[in-house]
């Protein structure tokens, strides 16, 4: 299929799994056409693409939980399945999954996580568990991803990344041989300085000889790791390239087809703080200590740091989901003690949290989804007028560019970054003084992120106050006229973006 | 931000297409009702196809519609309120022993429905203050019937009831009782007020999505609140009907409708607007349950088919849109799978 070597295992050409001619669709839509790809063994594969690409629907198959329309060749380890094979005969072969979420039982120790999975327990006479070879079975797994903890522990008192060793330890220890292991974006909850110790077990794990294809939407990620990259556009493979050999911008073309990957809009230049339209005083909470910090009328203010820094604990103090214990709130010179959803929204502030589950109306089309924040102007004396209704649904879709341009649809049809398209352009249909968003582009494409940002400068240069709320530094100094970094609770920097360096944030934010 | 002026030129016109499967997910059942209607027809020319067989159906659903209907409004805001059918009883027995103690029918009525309506907002605190809505009313539940179990003294009461309020639930315009048509006045409002007003859209979406309603800044507290209110004033009007209709009130007459309420909700649910409950669904799946039992009583068949009929349609009603659903998918796979092999993709 595939006519690049791997320079680090040009010697050895047994392929950890290779799969021709795949194809699958849903729905009317056509998610991979006539898909190859071949992952040497010991091999880092990147895989990116845009929501949409197909990157999830080829996890899905080989994870066996859709199946394949069509698929002319497909093996793990060398040798090819048999025909007509089950969908759950892939991941049995010695493919093992670390999804986004992690699946892991909170409460539960490490050594019964790690048991849950078709492997199970060790057993002993009569079916009890046999707690000296499962014990022993644990310590081999996690040594595998070099994690010295007690195997007693319940999960939830590891750190964010060692929970992710955890997943992955269960991926691999559920075969002797694990000859793929696929990560789906494992970072995405991950804060910031626990990245890099992931990256460095990755390698680890790699240099066992078990291949590794790593999903991710963080072209710094895709550099810093991986051998090769693979990037999907429209369900098709299109390209595979030495990762040593590439450049952001040369991937970011192949992702979206443009010739000229059109660069992120400079820098907003001069801060042109405009009235002040919301304001923190020394608002202490759980979390926040002694926080003060303003935004003003056309401008973006960036929020960032780690993790439970304290930076998105000021969008719910101002929206009023949390109740600060100390400080005050301003607003248009007035000072509250705290806030409401009410009182907030009576004062033109629109909050979009990060879970878009808590945002939108899955069940429902995109139009009510639109309107639900404001009937006003859609609503005839006593009626909701349909036609208003698709009117303004219709502006929102145009102005974000939301795909598939369908009013009708079902909010729950769209892809993540179109979804978050439709909630955005449902707040800024309001016209509202103070937007808060909260990790706008989690699970977002880079075509739909730069959409968004397009979006959001729009408002901005019309007067509209925003907070963005990220842990992506990078994202901060991208979109951000003015950055404040967060590190346990307090606000440690808060300077004019165009004045800092993303290494400046990064020290910031982890305390240094 | 984005001005309604600079937005109209470029709306596509408004599309009312709908594809043959939707097509059969909305107006199915309407069509099962009419093929029943249909067959028993021509099984029982004689009995069936008459004015008074037609009549006597649709007279005879006015109470178990807006019992539907009080069940349906919990249902919209994402509670299940249980105490419809003890609010019911209780409602019953109120309004004929409150005649019976010498207060005139109309006071007698509006205090029973003011006595739902507060039971409905009871159970509305106790949702909104995120208790289960299922033991919350089922709590509830149990105390109004005891409650109604006093007022009764467990007795059935039929002593000086105003002529003129049995003649609300027995008089005849054209043939039908009074009762049918301030039913179908009610389907009208409800209906008016859930699809075409801002209050009915915010109703639906905090069943929806409770939280993401409360972030987008919805009092979803009174919303709750108000539908349970509304849902308790209907099974207490449903009660008041009853009572007018029977000639007596009864402690224990609400609970045969409790079942059967939520069963013509949740069918109402898969027709008209389906995924959606709402009130010309739930009239369509009572009237379908009605018919199709009346047909089969007609034919012969004995009384305990009812409660097996009623189970077998609600299981249809859920199963069948998922296989409209799966056999959809199944032709634009084929379809799209047609157009990879014209691209020239390799058998």
């Amino acid at each position: 299929m595939e006519a690049e070597m791997s320079p680090r295992h040009a010697g050895s050409r047994t392929p950890a799994f290779h799969v021709e001619g795949l194809s699958k669709s849903f729905g009317g839509t056509l998610a991979l056409a006539d898909v190859g790809l071949t992952i040497d063994r010991g091999e880092i594969r990147g895989l990116a693409g845009a929501n949409g690409s197909g990157k999830s629907t080829l996890v899905k198959i080989m994870a066996g939980y859709h199946h394949a329309d069509r698929v002319a060749r497909l093996g793990v380890g060398g040798r090819d399945l048999p025909e007509g094979f089950s969908p759950s005969a892939i991941q049995a072969a010695g493919v093992g999954f670390v999804h986004q979420d992690l699946a892991l039982v909170e409460q539960s120790s490490i050594e019964d996580n790690l048991a849950f999975g078709p492997r199970g327990f060790a057993r002993g006479f009569g079916g009890r568990i046999d707690w000296r070879r499962q014990r022993a079975r644990a310590v081999e797994a996690l040594a595998r991803v070099n994690l010295q903890v007690d195997p007693q522990l319940p999960v939830s008192a590891l750190a964010p990344a060692e929970r992710t060793l955890v997943a992955i330890a269960r991926a691999m220890s559920q075969f002797d041989h694990a000859h793929l292991l696929v990560l789906d974006e494992p970072t995405a909850r991950l804060p910031h300085a626990d990245v890099d110790l992931l990256l460095e077990r990755l390698r680890h794990v790699a240099s066992g000889g078990t291949a590794i294809l790593y999903i991710t939407h963080r072209m710094n990620e895709l550099f810093a790791l991986t051998d090769r990259v693979t990037v999907f556009k429209d369900g098709r493979n299109v390209a595979t390239v030495e990762t040593g050999a590439t450049s952001v911008e040369e991937l970011t073309g192949l992702m979206t087809g443009e010739r000229e990957p059109q660069r992120e809009a400079g820098r907003f230049a001069e801060s042109r703080l405009g009235k002040p339209v919301a304001a923190l005083r020394g608002i202490s909470t759980g979390r926040l200590r002694d926080v003060s910090l303003s935004v003003g009328e056309g401008e973006i203010l960036a929020l960032t740091g780690m993790i439970g820094s304290g930076a998105e604990d000021c969008g719910d103090v101002i929206y009023g989901l949390t109740t600060p214990l100390s400080g005050e709130i301003v607003l248009d010179g007035r000072s509250n003690a705290s806030m409401t959803i009410a009182s907030a929204r009576a004062a033109g502030i629109a909050y979009l949290p990060s879970d878009r589950g808590r945002a939108g109306f899955a069940e429902s089309s995109v139009a009510e989804n639109v309107v639900i924040a404001d009937f006003q102007p859609v609503t005839r004396g006593p009626m909701v007028d349909g036609d208003a209704v698709r009117r303004d649904a219709w502006s929102v879709i145009r102005d974000m560019g939301v795909v598939p341009a369908d009013p009708e649809r079902g909010l729950r049809a769209l892809s993540g970054g179109n979804q978050q398209k439709v909630l955005f352009g449902k707040w800024l249909r309001v016209s509202p003084r103070l937007m808060v968003l909260n990790e706008p582009t989690y699970g977002v494409d880079v075509i739909s992120r730069r959409e968004l940002f397009a979006g959001i400068r729009r408002a901005r240069d019309e007067g509209m106050a925003v907070i963005w709320i990220t842990t992506d530094l990078e994202e901060a100094v991208a979109i951000s006229d003015r950055v404040g970094v967060f590190f346990q609770g307090r606000l440690r920097t808060i300077s004019k973006t165009s004045e800092v360096s993303a290494l400046d944030l990064n020290r910031a934010a982890t305390g240094l | 931000m984005t001005s309604a002026s600079q937005a109209k030129a470029a709306i596509p016109p408004a599309v009312n297409r709908i594809g043959y499967l939707q097509f059969a997910q909305r107006y199915g059942m309407i069509v099962v009702l009419a093929a029943m209607i249909a067959m028993f027809s021509i099984l029982r020319p004689e009995t069936f196809p008459t004015l008074a067989n037609a009549q006597s159906i649709l007279n005879n659903q006015a109470v178990l519609i807006v019992i539907a209907m009080a069940a349906m409004m919990g249902l919209i805001v994402g509670a299940f309120d249980l105490s419809i059918a003890a609010t019911l009883s209780l409602s019953s027995a109120l309004v004929i022993g409150l005649q019976g103690q010498g207060v005139p029918w109309p006071f007698a009525v509006l205090a029973a429905l003011v006595c739902g309506g507060l039971i409905g907002l009871v159970n509305g605190a106790f949702i909104v203050a995120r208790f289960n809505s299922f033991v919350v009313t089922l709590a509830t539940s149990t105390v109004i019937s005891g409650i109604a179990m006093w007022y009764t003294g467990g007795q059935v009461l039929f002593a000086k009831i105003d002529p003129t309020f049995l003649n609300t639930g027995r008089g005849r315009l054209l043939g039908f009782v009074y009762p049918l048509y301030l039913t179908a006045a009610l389907v009208v409002l409800l209906w008016f007020v859930l699809e075409h007003t801002p209050l009915g859209r915010k109703l639906y979406a905090t069943g929806s999505n409770l939280e993401a309603a409360r972030l987008t800044g919805l009092p979803t507290g009174r919303l709750t609140m108000a539908g349970l209110a509304a849902g308790g004033v209907l099974a207490a009007l449903a009660g008041v009907m009853q009572s007018a209709k029977i000639g007596s009130g009864q402690p224990d007459i609400g609970a045969v409708f409790l079942l059967p309420a939520f069963a013509a909700a949740f069918l109402g649910a898969s027709a008209i607007k389906p995924g959606r409950f709402n009130p010309l669904g739930t009239v369509v799946g009572v009237y379908l349950v009605a018919t199709g039992f009346t047909g089969l009583v007609l034919l012969g068949v004995d009384i305990w088919i009812q409660p097996i009929f009623y189970g077998l349609v609600l299981l249809v009603a859920i199963i069948a849109p998922r296989l409209a659903e799966l056999a959809r998918a199944r032709g634009e796979r084929r379809a799209m799978l047609r157009k990879v092999g014209a691209a020239g993709v390799p058998r």
